[in-house]
């Protein structure tokens, strides 16, 4: 069984000059532990592709006609919201596209992490560890506690006073890695990031994919990266998909897609893509990172 | 920040000195003679002449704004033409009352206004917040002393529910003067009947004043609360996982607040000033009362005393609101 399987969905958007079809009939099956990549123009239908397996997207005025997305068997589309939101944070994680704007301006980052993380185990309890954590009190200071690691982890240095910072003193590149903290204080099993790296220089982008691709091998996640860079996909993915005007046209493994793109589209992608493989490097800084953490 | 309040202190000089010299020449320019209405209508010239110098109305406008100032700094606010007491000894009664009626009236305002405005926002065009957004409509067309005419006529002569106006009964001891404030005077002195029966009193009239910012403040706030709403740090939090009411009443409302944390500042200035009809038509012994009788009997000392405090009060309410400005965006930062 597929860990995450999207069949035939369709979504349509409805608006005052008629509905659009935004996702064609998108078919995606993907095993546990893989990263995936989906990749294609503004406009394509990535981000909603994402945004439905979180159950995130507004209806309306969006409209789902037919499809399922199974999540380790579990219907999405089938399940309700309350159960939506135990899952979110907890089963899924997401992180979007600009970290200056999807981290709350008014409260400290601490606030916001330990928010999450008090949620998530709500649902999740293993997070604060094997003992059972009792009291509104106890768990906030698990919660702070995991937090402050969590910053850590992702390299944010003396993250126990940074913790009372405001997002406005971190820099963009410490914004994403503490909004990929918060996606996975719930230790979420899926992580879906939406263009990660999309607002940040390119130094920066190399990092938080470096990153990723770490907590990737130390958690054994699925990853689904969006992007619209195939460069940036072919650093970190194992496999990927390209869409185009709201259907998936081609997917399969990178090799696959790489030497042999049977689609026009993804050969013209190819085509702008700069030569030289820089997946290698990657993952080499990646394994040395790793190394030095343990 | 304490730099940054004492240069905004300072700056209330100014504003003080140009809002007196104002309603100084204002007061002075008004058609009538105060002084020849103070003395009654069997007065002589001489009678006349006398009060005038009594009350140092013989010398040149540029001296007696001078002597005004001059007063106000050591405590002298001038006296009444017509009772001959001090405006200040009169402001120290009356105004505990006003503030009272406003302290309550904008709480209760914001209260209800500012949930309501959040829980409409939630589903714009739902049931709550069609019947929301009729009822903010009624209350912001209808004048305030409609509203409280039928408020009297409704819940006080045809319910009994509660009392006409006034602000204590007479025929009952009133609690010891503590703070001038009725409700609060009665919960020290441990008088719950007391307590019970202040509130009475200010029910209606603190309705008849909240409704109308209560209807901005819910729409405001919820107009603020669906730009907010669409904002990638909420997406955020729902893909996260927190809760709808922790997403709704932490994380939206510290950011739709500062429009709305505006608007209340000056709607407190608004319901100082708007205190006259209220207080005349439920009869609350307040600065607005007094304000009105002085008025009527061209009486301007008084007149002046209670521009003075509330151009004061107003003032000091939005330092505060400026100031709080910094608790909901830490990025404002006070030079």
């Amino acid at each position: 069984m597929a860990f995450l399987k999207i069949s035939d969905l369709n979504l349509f958007m409805d608006g005052f000059e008629g509905s659009n079809h935004v996702l064609r009939g998108i078919n995606l099956s993907i095993e546990q532990s893989e990263i995936w990549g989906i990749v294609g123009e503004t406009g394509s239908g990535k981000s909603m592709t994402a945004l439905s397996v979180c159950q995130l997207v507004p209806c309306p005025p969006g409209r789902f006609t037919n499809g399922s997305i199974l999540l380790e068997g579990q219907d999405l589309m089938a399940t309700s919201e309350a159960e939506m939101h135990k899952m979110r944070g907890s089963r899924i994680g997401m992180i979007f596209q600009d970290p200056t704007t999807y981290l709350n301006p008014a409260f400290r980052i601490g606030t916001q992490l330990i928010d999450v993380a008090l949620s998530a185990a709500r649902n999740n309890p293993s997070i604060f560890g094997e003992e059972q954590v009792r009291g509104y009190r106890n768990r906030r200071r698990m919660a702070k506690k995991i937090s402050i690691e969590m910053l850590d982890k992702v390299g944010i240095p003396d993250a126990a006073k940074r913790c009372h910072d405001y997002p406005h003193q971190f820099s963009g590149g410490q914004k994403q890695r503490i909004l990929i903290a918060m996606a996975l204080i719930g230790q979420p099993k899926l992580l879906i990031a939406d263009e990660p790296t999309t607002a940040l220089d390119v130094s920066v982008q190399a990092q938080v994919l470096s990153l990723i691709w770490s907590i990737k091998q130390e958690r054994d996640l699925t990853v689904l990266l969006i992007s619209h860079n195939l460069g940036v996909v072919a650093q970190l993915c194992s496999h990927v998909a390209v869409m185009l005007e709201g259907e998936i046209v081609e997917q399969g493994s990178i090799e696959e897609i790489f030497d042999n793109p049977a689609h026009e589209y993804t050969r013209r992608l190819l085509d702008a893509l700069p030569s030289g493989n820089r997946r290698e490097r990657l993952e080499t800084a990646a394994a040395e990172r790793l190394a030095s953490d343990a | 920040m304490l730099i940054y309040i004492l240069k905004r202190i300072i700056m209330i000089i100014p504003v003080l000195i140009g809002l007196s010299l104002l309603l100084f020449v204002i007061s002075r320019l008004l058609p009538g003679d105060p002084v020849g209405l103070a003395a009654g209508p069997r007065a002589t010239l001489e009678q006349i002449e006398a009060l005038r110098v009594e009350f140092g109305l013989d010398k040149s406008l540029p001296v007696q704004y001078f002597n005004y100032i001059a007063g106000l700094l050591s405590g002298d606010w001038g006296a009444s033409l017509i009772t001959r007491r001090p405006v200040l000894d009169d402001l120290r009664i009356y105004l505990p009352a006003t503030l009272e009626l406003v302290v309550f009236s904008m709480t209760l305002s914001v209260i209800i206004g500012v949930p309501l405005g959040i829980l409409s926002a939630v589903r714009p065009g739902g049931r709550l917040d069609v019947v929301v957004r009729i009822a903010s409509l009624a209350s912001l067309s209808m004048p305030r002393f409609f509203l409280g005419l039928m408020l009297q006529l409704f819940f006080a002569m045809l319910l009994a529910w509660f009392p006409l106006g006034g602000r204590f009964p007479f025929i009952v001891f009133p609690p010891p003067n503590v703070t001038g404030f009725m409700t609060i005077d009665s919960l020290v002195a441990g008088d719950i009947q007391a307590f019970g029966l202040s509130l009475k009193h200010l029910a209606l009239p603190s309705i008849a004043m909240a409704l109308s910012p209560m209807a901005t403040i819910l729409q405001l706030t919820r107009a603020s609360t669906i730009e907010t709403l669409n904002q990638d740090y909420v997406k955020t939090a729902r893909a996260m996982g927190l809760s709808q009411r922790l997403i709704l009443f932490k994380y939206v409302l510290k950011n739709s607040l500062s429009a709305t944390l505006t608007m209340t500042a000056l709607f407190v200035g608004w319901a100082l000033s708007g205190t006259v009809l209220v207080e005349t038509i439920f009869d609350w012994p307040g600065i607005g009362l007094y304000a009105t009788h002085s008025v009527i009997s061209q009486d301007f000392m008084p007149i002046l005393g209670v521009s003075i405090v509330i151009g004061l009060i107003f003032i000091i309410i939005n330092l505060i609101a400026d100031l709080l400005y910094g608790m909901l965006n830490p990025k404002v930062q006070y030079k």
